[in-house]
């Protein structure tokens, strides 16, 4: 991809690439700004998750359907945290072509020859996270495991 | 292929006119509230269903607990289509949030950068893949092994 806009780039002159920059610049900075509350919001979420974890765990030793009832909370919260972290891929995509434009047209502008690897190795710095784990890698596994346990012995088995 | 991105209905969104933009998020916020509402009263109701069990099954009236327990699971199970339905609305009311700033391009544009980028729920091909998808991954029922 970044190829042939290295070559339409350094066929521009130079005021047209200032502009350019300048746009990619102001771009850059409101999708920085965007993913930034995204993150705050998927951290918060996740601190919200953890709780609920730990709540439902410590109701499992007294009572299962509090339990059950904290188990309910997560799944919604859990719903909110796979919505919040696909949107802040996108943010994070944006963010990430804006800022290889500006390294391009500065490139351009410095003289400096079109390196693929460099492409390369700032895709795979900025997406690190989203290539080598899963967004939908959160399960309910571990505690709920016990939960059912606990379930099962609670309803003697007749409803399921 | 990033599916999401491939409908038209958000493709031709960027090309609508500001007061068709503003309609269309109008439509999705009243539809997101709506779904919202419905979702909080039936976890309401749910807990309301677990408290009481729990409050008849320490007082050992087992029977009256246990039918508490199959109206929370019943609560449980019928909220699961409205989960469905606030995800896809949420996603697509964020999308189109995050498609209106200023100086958004489409993330197909890097995929022959970086084929491998998760793009989570919007890569998920159609509603009943979402539907699939979230009831293995947040539906507690499925994890608890029960089946209403």
């Amino acid at each position: 991809m970044a190829r042939p806009i290295y070559d339409k780039l350094a066929k521009m002159r130079k005021s047209k690439l200032d502009s350019l920059e300048y746009g990619h610049q102001q771009h850059l900075t409101r999708f920085s700004n965007a993913k930034e509350g995204k993150v705050s919001e998927v951290q918060s979420l996740d601190k919200k998750l953890t709780k609920l974890r730990k709540k439902a765990s410590n109701e499992l030793d007294s009572s299962v359907p509090r339990a059950l009832g904290t188990a309910m909370e997560m799944r919604h919260v859990q719903a909110d945290l796979l919505i919040a972290k696909s949107v802040l891929s996108v943010m994070r995509s944006n963010q990430f072509y804006h800022r290889l434009m500006m390294m391009l047209i500065q490139d351009v502008k410095a003289g400096v020859e079109y390196d693929p690897s460099r492409v390369d190795n700032l895709a795979a710095s900025e997406f690190s996270e989203l290539v080598e784990e899963s967004i939908i890698s959160t399960n309910l596994d571990g505690i709920l495991g016990d939960l059912r346990s606990e379930l099962d012995g609670h309803l003697g088995g007749e409803d399921r | 292929m990033i599916s999401w991105f491939n409908r038209s209905r958000i493709r031709s969104y960027v090309k609508l006119s500001t007061r068709k933009q503003n309609k269309m998020k109008q439509e999705i916020d009243v539809r997101f509230a709506e779904q919202r509402s419905i979702m909080d009263s039936r976890l309401a109701n749910a807990k309301d269903y677990a408290r009481k069990a729990d409050r008849l099954q320490s007082r050992g009236k087992e029977e009256k607990a246990k039918e508490a327990l199959n109206s929370f699971k019943l609560e449980l199970a019928s909220s699961q289509p409205v989960l469905n339905a606030y995800v896809s609305t949420a996603l697509e009311k964020q999308l189109l949030e995050v498609m209106s700033m200023e100086g958004f391009e489409f993330p197909d544009l890097l995929s022959d950068l970086r084929e491998d980028i998760d793009y989570g729920l919007f890569s998920v091909n159609a509603t009943n893949e979402l539907d699939a998808l979230l009831s293995a991954e947040v539906n507690p029922f499925e994890e608890l092994g029960i089946d209403i």
